[in-house]
């Protein structure tokens, strides 16, 4: 070989540390576990975003969730289609979700099990869940970060208007740590939110 | 990806690198295998928790 000079020498548990803590914090971040201030994960999240890219509410028409699945996977999201289409069927289920933040028409699946008919089949739009969720994105609420191939942005967080991690809960095992958070009833988390401000309100005025 | 794409990014040796890993301290070595891939999970935890900051390649 001309260039054994160029080679870099290195400790074994030096790469070991490296190496497993990009994969520890790759996994713990960007796939197993929710972000505390929305409660999704990045494919939660990159699925709702791409459906309000796609001008799809709640209050218009379904679209077919191939398309969905499509737009989300070529700009915000470089994994397998099927793994999108189960994210997004998770969303719609309302056996699996306290608020499901999709509406879905056609065969979702069912508690015992029975699977979601193909993405070809069934269609999709945002639960009004999701767009409380979504509301002020575009009045720089939160911030934002190039895609995986920089041709367009995404959202590193949804600014919410409700407490997402507890309204529906979250399960999910990383790399050293898990976490299994159960949902909440919506209006009992909010008259919460409102109890604890009025409280730690009256705190600081008691302390002046 | 293109023959050439490879070429450029991971295979042209005047750019590549190439990492020699030696195992020179084995009690250190050994440590850290058990610690990352070892049956107890609590060490491994705060091992994470630990270096969490210095994470420099983030696959997002």
């Amino acid at each position: 070989m001309t260039d054994i000079s160029s080679k870099v020498p290195v400790n074994i548990e030096d790469e070991m540390k490296r190496s497993y803590m990009d994969y520890a914090m790759s996994v713990i971040i960007g796939r197993a576990l929710p972000d505390a201030r929305d409660g999704l994960k990045p494919a939660h999240r990159r699925v709702l975003y791409g459906m309000r890219t796609m001008g799809l509410a709640s209050n218009r028409a379904y679209r077919k969730c191939a398309k969905i699945v499509g737009e989300v996977m070529g700009n915000y999201h470089p994994h397998g289609d099927a793994s999108i289409y189960d994210t997004l069927v998770r969303l719609a289920q309302e056996f699996s979700m306290r608020y499901p933040l999709v509406d879905g028409q056609g065969n979702f699946g069912s508690i015992d099990g029975d699977p979601p008919a193909a993405m070809r089949y069934t269609e999709a739009r945002p639960e009004a869940m999701a767009e409380a969720m979504m509301a002020d994105l575009d009045k720089e609420t939160v911030d934002f970060v190039p895609n995986y191939d920089e041709t367009t942005e995404e959202p590193t967080v949804l600014p919410t208007t409700f407490p997402n991690l507890l309204v529906n809960g979250s399960a999910g095992i990383a790399v050293g740590m898990a976490t299994n958070i159960p949902p909440h009833n919506l209006r009992e988390v909010i008259d919460g939110v409102h109890r604890r401000r009025s409280s730690s309100a009256s705190q600081s005025r008691r302390r002046g | 990806m293109n023959p050439d794409t490879l070429w450029e990014t991971t295979m042209d040796p005047s750019k590549r690198t190439l990492l020699q890993v030696k195992a020179e301290d084995h009690p250190a070595a050994d440590l850290m295998f058990t610690t990352l891939m070892g049956d107890q999970v609590e060490p491994r935890r705060k091992f994470i928790e630990d270096n969490a900051l210095d994470v420099k390649n983030l696959d997002i």
